[in-house]
């Protein structure tokens, strides 16, 4: 069975996952191995599941049900297990996208990580994580990243485990064609996220690189204001921020939300976490990517502080 | 005369501090609560058990409000802490998903 790597897991997968990284570990360590097994499920959730979105995800303690019409059922196990019940007619690029999307991300909650929906590049040895929602153009400032020599260490899903490190996870950044156009990339001959859409998985290459310590968070907004502004958070806004970009939150029930808060409390007491406010028509990635590897730069060595000057306008 | 209810946080209460504010999540687990200024500051209070007449007390030393408003907004104020089950009046039993709680 094809043996994959990421986020420091080791996935045995009866499911083909051509572009993930293959695992040169021998033996794995024990405790990182997760199963993904092609097999038929029940057809509805076991009782004890909380019915979290109707008719399509179900949560228990250690359980995580999906259902993706057309596509497959997953269900997600003690973040070891992952069965995939695959529906016949099934597109296999819809069916891993469903795997490693949200049934990854389970897995990685049920592990008890803070699992962010940004993205992670290393600076020195240590990391910067970029938030924001969909669309408001993470992955294609992590590009322009990466066009500046920076290691992409996560896209997408970022994993941070009890020792606020970052986790690597799979070599490669999701961007539309427009995007991946304007920073010179070719696209064609590239594997899309969905067969359906215009958006491609661009591989980049990288050294080898472990888990690293998160030491500054940037949260991509839009803002009315002419020009690109940073400002410090503070206070409540310091939680609120990584609750509101918590990868598939509906996935936290009961005593894992509890470790979320603290999980989330002890992340923000060691970072710098500043929300990048950028008027949304006249930006540009590249913009955007300096005005981070600016404040990067003046706030690179030293203890974590927390509380800073009002504001760093620019 | 009976001695007037002391209110304190919920046994299940969870709440970390953030530079004088704070974020909760009751026992319930569903929500988070987040509470600045005037809230932090009665929340901070209700770390030891204390009657309406000690938060009042506190709040009017604290804040520039009159007694009446302060009572009133207190109360309201109390009222919602007991609702989510953030807090609780002190020796209180209470079914609380399941679990008994006692003080």
């Amino acid at each position: 069975m094809p043996e994959y790597e990421c986020y420091g897991l080791l996935l045995r997968s009866e499911l083909d996952l051509p572009g993930l990284p293959r695992s040169e570990r021998n033996p794995p360590p024990p405790a990182s191995e997760v199963t993904v097994e092609l097999r038929s499920l029940p057809a509805s959730p076991a009782a004890d599941l909380v019915m979290v979105r109707p008719g399509r995800l179900w949560v228990g303690s250690a359980v995580m049900r999906l259902h993706i019409e057309g596509v497959a059922t997953y269900e997600v196990r003690d973040g070891r297990h992952v069965v995939v019940d695959a529906t016949p007619a099934a597109h296999p690029d819809e069916v891993r996208l469903f795997l490693l999307g949200t049934c990854l991300g389970a897995v990685l909650q049920q592990r008890r990580m803070l699992v962010l929906h940004g993205n992670a590049v290393r600076i020195d040895d240590g990391c910067a994580v970029v938030l924001g929602r969909t669309g408001a153009g993470k992955s294609t400032v992590s590009a322009e990243f990466v066009r500046r020599g920076l290691d992409l260490l996560a896209d997408d899903v970022v994993p941070v485990d009890h020792l606020l490190r970052a986790l690597p996870g799979f070599p490669r950044i999701k961007l539309w064609s427009d995007a991946a156009d304007r920073l010179g990339i070719d696209v064609s001959g590239l594997r899309r996220v969905r067969p359906e859409d215009a958006k491609y998985d661009v591989p980049v290459g990288r050294g080898p690189l472990g888990p690293l310590p998160v030491r500054w968070v940037y949260v991509l907004e839009s803002s009315e204001e002419p020009l690109l502004r940073l400002e410090t958070a503070r206070g409540l806004a310091r939680f609120d921020v990584l609750r509101e970009h918590t990868y598939r939150s509906g996935l936290l029930q009961g005593p894992a939300r509890a470790h979320h808060l603290e999980r989330c409390h002890t992340l923000q007491e060691q970072v710098r976490l500043v929300r990048v406010l950028r008027p949304e028509h006249t930006m540009t990635p590249a913009a955007t990517a300096e005005a981070i590897l600016d404040d990067i730069a003046c706030h690179r060595s030293g203890p974590v502080q927390q509380h800073q000057q009002p504001q760093e306008a620019r | 005369m009976t001695a007037p209810v002391r209110y304190v946080r919920s046994i299940g209460a969870l709440s970390v501090e953030i530079a004088g504010e704070h974020v909760m999540l009751g026992p319930r687990m569903n929500e988070y609560f987040g509470f600045r200024d005037v809230a932090a500051f009665i929340w901070e209070q209700l770390a030891q058990p204390r009657t309406l007449d000690d938060l009042c007390a506190a709040v009017v030393s604290e804040y520039a409000v009159d007694d009446a408003t302060c009572r009133h907004d207190t109360e309201v104020f109390l009222d919602e802490l007991l609702e989510q089950r953030l807090g609780q009046v002190e020796g209180e039993y209470r079914l609380s998903d399941g679990h008994m709680q006692t003080t």
